[in-house]
Formats: structure tokens, C-alpha cells, sequence
């Protein structure tokens, strides 16, 4: 078994789906033993360029050196194992009937009789390798896949990879922070630094550029599909050094309005919520309200509850788990029903955009068109690519891409549609559960800006998040409520 | 910003946007159908030489060779038995297509076809006297058996949806189940004199009054249930592809978790499709017993079958269906087998599933 020490490419070409993602991308030189970032703006290719270091894809033409050994084009998945190149992606997979302890022990467990788990033993060698890693993540090894939130799923891709190889040469990682709380994120960059003084190359994709700021030994910006700038680390020492690497400034906000709060849009007063599988949960006597024209904040770590504050609101909490009122627009309810909270201008931006966002195999305009109540019978006439048009300005997309599937987007431009679809004129209340998860830094600030803009109409904004800086970044929030695990 | 969010106001009254969509996608459908038999063929014609030993040109000779004076594709009225006999297998392959979309893998095409040839055949012998006699009471009475024939195979398809959705049963399991069932139910419904051949023994029912199948032998009443196939195919394709309730039934079946934030009911979704789906696997059984002015038992076997390739062939879309399913009426027509391997309808099987495999492997290849 080789381990290599340092990976580059040159002149690196990449097509998807007949479109050309990464032209001609040379990369700096990622070495072992260091932590490398990439920023740049959503769709700019960089987890593309994360695939086909890790032999998922493969490059049109272009060279991909490994040792300075050119190994294109026979670069695929086995060399990669090989070479010990691992890749925990943007929205790892995870097995719905396996436990957690299964999920991370998947295609290498350990001991047992026929091959099964000696759950004793996984779980000896899981905290001796948290405790090496002074990682002190806590996970419940006996939930489920399906059970798991974001973050405990971004956790077990990243055990899991830990776990198949003791000295992987490099560990690519598309966006790992992106779920994690504040307390997680500490220990998650800890471990980055841990890892690279053991000798592991770490390639980290993040638009929090404040964590790159904090953990990486160098950043590379990526634009339009190539490496554009690659600075070191006394050349950044905050987000803004990146920022001006990325040609990009900040927005100043207009404070000088004053929104007119009107009545209240949400009262949810919780009483307790058990967790989904019948579990006593933290959440006990808060009370939120939600007034037309104002932005309330709920502030808490990933699992303290505000998922299921969100599941409770979108009807998806299973009945017997909520003792409480909840009250929308005057009127009081029991059981919700989405169908009814979307036709009085309810709308959701959910965390997990996959799985209950956007529709991958859908078009962009088909997904668009989801939520629309007045687009009439047609998806395709006047009045559609009328609400089409409107929305997809937002997307910042050529119109001739709306009937692509969205899975031929990025990450950050599946986000997008998701945004365009629910921040429209017709939302009254709008509920979010960590909505700028995955978007860079311009796509962020736009987002914000949107979410004036609603309440300047008179829209009720609750946001759920586990990212303070979420709450920081966005201006005129009258009040933050903080779940205490 | 702002802007960009705000609802356009510059609609065109007429949406290029839509037309070219919806053409470019049809010429795309065309163009792929065309290949997919293309590529079949070509296969069918090297495996015919490795297995058989007859070269292409002995096949080609089998297939465009006039049969009993004239060949089915050289005069208008040829063609026009061709595209009659494809009618049905359109229904029968939006029959898989439909639920196939909300999630649900409808199996019992074939039983849901025999009980909606028994149910129109029944409703057909069982309808009052007066309408026989009456000028346009013929033509109520095929009306009532088109609805028969709907009803009651819709009926018959709840049933697997009601397992589905109430007690979690697989629907590909049920459905499965249910041809079986459907013939036994058919066998003890042909015990009753009131529509049975009694001396057939339980096999046909009796044959329709007279005076039906010389409606049926007039132009429009032999071609109006093309007529009625195209435009259920094409209402059933528009719902599937071009309307609001139709993304709303793709998007339930794609992913029910995020069609459920957007207000979609899945259950909901689900039934409406299982319900038209079989409505129209029932409807398609009733030309065949019209044109044989009676019900019979084997009419329907392989049916199910012949929908799902189509529909799979075809894309789920209605020029593939079209294109597809007259390419299999035309191999049907010509007998191809029956000259070249001795049994007609065990090749023309055979011929339908190498097509379905290598499709299937072009699609696996390519994601087409």
C-alpha cells in the first residue's frame, strides 16, 4: 500500500450532462499533512473537482497528477481506494433501517460471528478513536438511519471514513460544516488539524469562510470552473481577506427602516415535544411568537429540538410527541395540514433540500411550479412561464436550462431554486430551518436581503438555526429565542 | 431584488416557450422510439442468424412478403388494421404508466384488462331491450359498457391500492396475485345463465345481441374506438406531463417526503392514479369484445405484459406508445414468427422481451 503525498491537476476539463463544469482547471499543489480550502461563488465546480479527485467522475481531458506521477486516464474509483483518496459528499448516503453503529461500521465491522457487528467491540474501537481525536461528538448508536438529522448524518460519513482506513492519504470533504453546531464545529476543526498532524491531507469545501479562516493552512479560490487565487495562511486571517480574494463586498443594509410590526402571524407555545422515536426530548415550556413583519429567531445546537420545532410546524412530527398549543393566524389548530397552511401563504425552507426540498429528477420549472397555487391547469403556457420567469431571476439561471433536471445542479443551485419556490410574493409566514446551509457567501447575503424584503411586506419570518452567525449576518431580527440542550 | 421576485406582468398571449418545449420533446420521443426499435431490430436480426441460421435477408423476405395477396403496410385500410389493433395496447401500457409515476408498480394490467371485457360484455347482453331497437340505443349501450368496463376495473384495482396504502402490502406482489384471481373470479362469474355460454363451460359469455355488431360494422363505430383511445392516451399523457395535477402525482411518486411540504397528499396522489390507471386497462378490453361480439376467457392473456413493454419502450410517452405499439401490431400482423420459427405468438413474446432488455441496457448505458 502506497501512500501518496501530494495531488495536482493541470488543465483539467470536466462535462456534465453537456455542460462544461470545470474548463481547464489547474489546481494548486494539495499536499499531505495540511489543510487546504476551497471557496467560490455556488456551481463554480468545486464539488465536481472533489469527485474526480476522489475517481467518481471522470475528466474529458486535463492531467491529474498524484506524486507528480500523471495517472489520467486510468484514474477511476479503484485507484483512488488504492491511493486511499476518501470523499465524504455534500449529502452523505445513509442506510434508513441500519442503526447509527451499523451506518458507520458499514462493509468493515468488526468481529462478530458471520460477519455481524460485535456492537461491544464497534463501540470500544469508536470511542478510542474519539477519544484519540479529542473529538467529543455525542451520537445515540442505536438511532436510526431514517431517524438521523443533518448533522448526525454529515458525522457518521466522517467516522466512517475515519474508521475504514487508519492513515487515509487524503480526506476530501464537500461542505462538512454546513450542519454542525457551534460546540461541534470547535471539535470538528480540532480534528481537522489533529488529523493533518498526523500526516493526512485534508481538502475542505466550505463557504464558511470564518472556519476556513480558522483551520486551514491555505485557501484556493475557485471561479467558473477554475482556480483563480490560492492564498496562504498569513495572507487571511479573517473572512474578509477570502472575501476580497473573491472580489466580493458585503452588502451595507439599510437600517434606517422601520417595519411595522402587525398581529401575530405564529403562537406556538410548546409545552413538550418528545423525540420521534418516543424518547423524553429537551424541549419544555418555550414560547414562540411570530408577528407579521418581523423576523423571530430560535437558536439552537442541531439536536436540541429545533428540528423537530420545524417537523411540528410542517405536520411531519408524528401525532402524541407534541403537548402545547399552536395558533396560525387567529386560529387555533390541533393537527396540521400543509395543504391548508400553503393555500393562506405558508411556506417552508427545509435543512434537508434532498430529501424534502427540491425534486432531483424534476425540472428546475417544474419545481418552481410545485407550491404555485395560481398557475392555473397548464406547466407549460403563458401564465406559468409568466411565475417562472419571476421566480427564476432569483436563480440566476438562463431560461433555456428550466427544463433540465435538477439534478444536474449544484448543490448551492439546488438550494437556490429551493429559495426561489418559497420566498415568493405570496408568503405570509415563512418558516426556515438553517436556510443558508450550502450557499456561498453573495447567494447568502441575497438570501438575507429577500428576507427584508418579505418583511417589509409583512411577512412573518421564523428561522430555525444552528448557526449563530446566520443569526449575526441578518439584520433588523426582533427577537432570539435560545434552545438550551 | 426585489424585482426579481415580484410576478411578471409581461405575459405573451401565446407561450413559444411552451410550444417548443412540448415539440422539441415530442421530436425527441420520435427520434428515440425509432432508435430503440431500430437498435432492437438490428439485435433480433443477428441473433436470428447466431441461433437460427437464417440470414437477414430470409427474415426480411418473411417480414415484407404479402400475406394472402396483400402486405400490411402497402394500402391505407392495411395500415388503418394496424393502427386499430395497437389502440387497446395504448390504454394498456397508460394502464402501467400512470401509477408508475405516483410510486406504484401496477403488475395486474391483465387481470384488470379480463374484468373489464367480462364487466362490458356483461353490461352489453344484461342492457334493456328497448335500447337494441331504438336508433341510438346501440350506441348508449356501448357508452354503458365503456363505463362498465372503467368501473369495474377500477374497482378491481383499489383493491391492490387499498392493501397498499391501509396495511403496507407490496403492490407488486398484489397486483400480481390479483391476475390470478381476477380469472377465478371471471370462471365463477361464467356459472350464471344470465350472460353465460352455458355450453361452453365457463369459458365465454354469450354472444352480444345481434343488432350490436352491425353497429360495430360501420366506419365510425370501427374506428371510434381508436378514436377513443387516442383521446384518452393523449388527455391521459397531457395529465401526466403538461398539467398541475399530473407534477403534482410525479412529484408524490419522486419523493413523497418533500411532496408532502409542499402540500401534496401521497395517499391522495396515489389513489387518483391507481383509479385512472385501471379505468383505463378496463376500457381497453372493450373493442376486442366487440369486434368478437363476445367475452372470451384467452382473449386477454398477455395483454398485461404487452402494455407494460410499451409503455417502458415508449418512455411513458404517447409518441412512444404510438410508435411502439403499431411496431408490434406490425410484427403481429406479418406473423413473423410463424414463418420463421413455427409459433407465432411464443416468438412474438420472445421478440417483445429481447426489445425490453435492450432497452433496458441502452438505458442502464446511456440514462437516456
Amino acid at each position: 500500500m502506497r501512500r501518496v503525498r501530494s495531488v495536482r491537476t493541470i488543465g483539467l476539463v470536466v462535462t456534465l450532462s453537456g455542460h462544461e463544469i470545470i474548463h481547464g482547471a489547474t489546481s494548486p499543489i494539495f499536499e499531505r499533512g495540511s489543510v487546504h480550502g476551497i471557496v467560490g461563488q455556488n456551481g463554480c465546480g468545486k464539488s465536481t473537482f472533489l469527485r474526480v479527485l476522489a475517481g467518481f467522475i471522470s475528466a474529458c481531458c486535463g492531467s491529474l497528477l498524484i506524486d507528480d506521477d500523471d495517472v489520467r486516464p486510468f484514474f477511476d474509483r479503484d485507484v483512488a481506494l488504492r491511493d486511499r483518496i476518501f470523499l465524504v459528499p455534500q449529502d452523505p448516503p445513509i442506510v434508513n433501517g441500519l442503526t447509527i453503529l451499523d451506518n458507520i461500521f458499514l462493509g468493515h465491522e468488526v468481529g462478530g460471528r458471520l460477519h455481524r457487528l460485535d456492537r461491544r467491540r464497534a463501540i470500544a474501537v469508536l470511542d478510542s478513536l474519539l477519544t484519540d481525536l479529542k473529538l467529543d461528538w455525542s451520537l445515540d448508536y442505536e438511532k436510526l438511519g431514517h431517524e438521523c438529522i443533518p448533522s448526525e448524518q454529515q458525522k457518521v460519513a466522517v467516522l466512517r471514513v475515519l474508521l475504514a482506513e487508519k492513515e487515509p492519504s487524503f480526506i476530501l470533504l464537500d461542505e462538512p460544516t454546513a450542519h454542525l453546531g457551534r460546540d461541534e464545529l470547535e471539535a470538528f476543526t480540532k480534528m481537522l488539524r489533529s488529523l493533518a498532524a498526523r500526516g493526512v491531507g485534508v481538502i475542505l469545501v466550505s463557504h464558511r469562510l470564518e472556519d476556513l479562516a480558522r483551520c486551514c493552512d491555505r485557501v484556493s479560490v475557485m471561479e467558473s470552473g477554475k482556480f483563480k487565487a490560492t492564498l496562504s495562511n498569513t495572507e487571511f486571517t479573517d473572512a474578509s481577506s477570502v472575501q476580497a480574494a473573491l472580489e466580493y463586498i458585503p452588502p451595507t443594509w439599510k437600517t434606517d427602516h422601520t417595519n411595522t410590526v402587525g398581529e401575530a402571524a405564529l403562537r406556538l407555545a410548546i409545552q413538550r415535544i418528545w423525540d420521534t422515536s418516543g424518547r423524553p426530548k429537551i424541549i419544555r415550556d418555550v414560547s414562540i411568537v411570530v408577528r407579521a413583519g418581523e423576523v423571530c429567531s430560535v437558536l439552537g445546537e442541531p439536536n436540541s429540538g429545533i428540528s423537530e420545532i420545524f417537523d411540528l410546524l410542517s405536520g411531519s412530527l408524528p401525532g402524541g410527541c407534541f403537548e402545547g398549543e399552536i395558533d396560525i393566524f387567529g386560529r387555533r389548530t390541533d393537527r396540521i395540514s400543509v395543504e391548508q397552511l400553503r393555500h393562506v401563504g405558508v411556506n417552508f425552507i427545509p435543512d434537508q433540500k434532498v430529501e424534502r426540498g427540491v425534486i432531483l429528477e424534476l425540472s428546475i420549472q417544474e419545481n418552481l411550479l410545485l407550491t404555485d397555487n395560481d398557475v392555473g391547469l397548464w406547466i407549460w403556457g403563458p401564465r406559468a412561464d409568466g411565475e417562472v420567469d419571476a421566480l427564476s431571476n432569483m436563480i440566476h439561471l438562463h431560461a433555456d436550462r428550466l427544463a433540465e433536471p435538477v439534478k444536474n445542479l449544484s448543490g448551492g443551485y439546488q438550494q437556490r431554486v429551493l429559495l426561489a419556490r418559497e420566498l415568493n410574493l405570496g408568503t405570509r409566514l415563512l418558516i426556515m430551518l438553517n436556510p443558508s446551509q450550502g450557499l456561498d457567501v453573495r447567494t447568502r447575503d441575497e438570501l438575507y436581503e429577500n428576507i427584508i424584503s418579505a418583511t417589509m411586506r409583512g411577512a412573518a419570518i421564523l428561522l430555525l438555526t444552528s448557526d449563530k452567525m446566520e443569526i449575526d449576518c441578518l439584520p433588523s431580527h426582533s427577537q432570539t429565542i435560545e434552545l438550551v440542550t | 431584488m426585489n424585482a426579481a421576485i415580484s410576478r411578471s406582468s409581461r405575459m405573451s398571449p401565446f407561450s413559444g416557450r411552451a410550444i417548443g418545449y412540448i415539440a422539441s420533446r415530442a421530436m425527441h420521443d420520435l427520434v428515440m422510439s425509432f432508435s430503440i426499435l431500430a437498435i432492437a431490430s438490428l439485435m433480433f436480426l443477428v441473433i436470428s442468424r447466431v441461433v437460427l441460421g437464417r440470414g437477414p435477408a430470409e427474415l426480411w423476405e418473411a417480414l415484407f412478403s404479402p400475406v394472402a395477396g396483400s402486405h400490411p403496410i402497402q394500402s391505407f385500410q392495411q395500415w388503418s388494421v394496424l393502427v386499430n389493433s395497437a389502440a387497446p395496447l395504448w390504454l394498456a401500457a397508460m394502464a402501467f404508466s400512470v401509477p408508475y409515476h405516483a410510486g406504484f408498480i401496477n403488475l395486474g394490467g391483465e387481470g384488470q384488462i379480463s374484468i373489464g371485457g367480462f364487466a362490458a360484455a356483461a353490461a352489453a347482453i344484461c342492457a334493456p331491450s328497448f335500447l337494441l331497437t331504438s336508433n341510438h340505443g346501440q350506441f348508449a349501450i356501448v357508452g354503458l359498457s365503456v363505463l362498465a368496463a372503467a368501473l369495474s376495473a377500477g374497482l378491481w384495482g383499489l383493491a391492490a391500492f387499498l392493501l397498499k396504502a391501509k396495511f403496507g402490502a407490496n403492490e407488486v406482489i398484489v397486483t400480481l396475485l390479483l391476475n390470478t384471481i381476477a380469472l377465478g373470479v371471471i370462471n365463477l362469474a361464467l356459472k350464471y345463465p344470465v350472460w353465460a355460454d352455458t355450453n361452453a363451460q365457463g369459458v365465454q359469455t354469450r354472444s352480444l345481441p345481434g343488432l350490436l355488431s352491425k353497429a360495430h360494422a360501420s366506419f365510425l363505430a370501427a374506428h371510434g374506438f381508436t378514436l377513443l383511445c387516442f383521446v384518452l392516451l393523449l388527455s391521459s399523457h397531457a395529465y401526466l406531463w403538461w398539467s398541475k395535477p399530473g407534477l403534482r402525482l410525479r412529484a408524490a411518486g419522486r419523493a413523497p417526503a418533500a411532496a408532502q411540504l409542499c402540500g401534496i397528499n401521497p395517499r391522495q396522489m396515489l389513489f387518483v392514479a391507481v383509479l385512472v390507471g385501471t379505468c383505463l386497462a378496463g376500457i381497453s378490453a372493450v373493442d376486442q369484445v366487440f369486434s368478437t361480439g363476445r367475452f372470451y376467457v384467452d382473449h386477454f392473456v398477455g395483454w398485461g405484459f404487452e402494455g407494460i413493454t410499451i409503455a417502458i419502450l415508449g418512455r411513458h410517452r404517447m409518441v412512444g406508445i404510438i410508435v411502439t405499439s403499431i411496431y408490434f401490431a406490425f410484427l403481429k400482423e406479418v406473423g413473423i414468427s410463424l414463418q420463421i420459427w413455427g409459433s407465432t405468438y411464443g416468438a412474438f413474446i420472445m421478440v417483445q422481451a429481447l426489445f425490453l432488455f435492450v432497452y433496458l441496457f441502452i438505458e442502464r448505458r446511456t440514462r437516456i
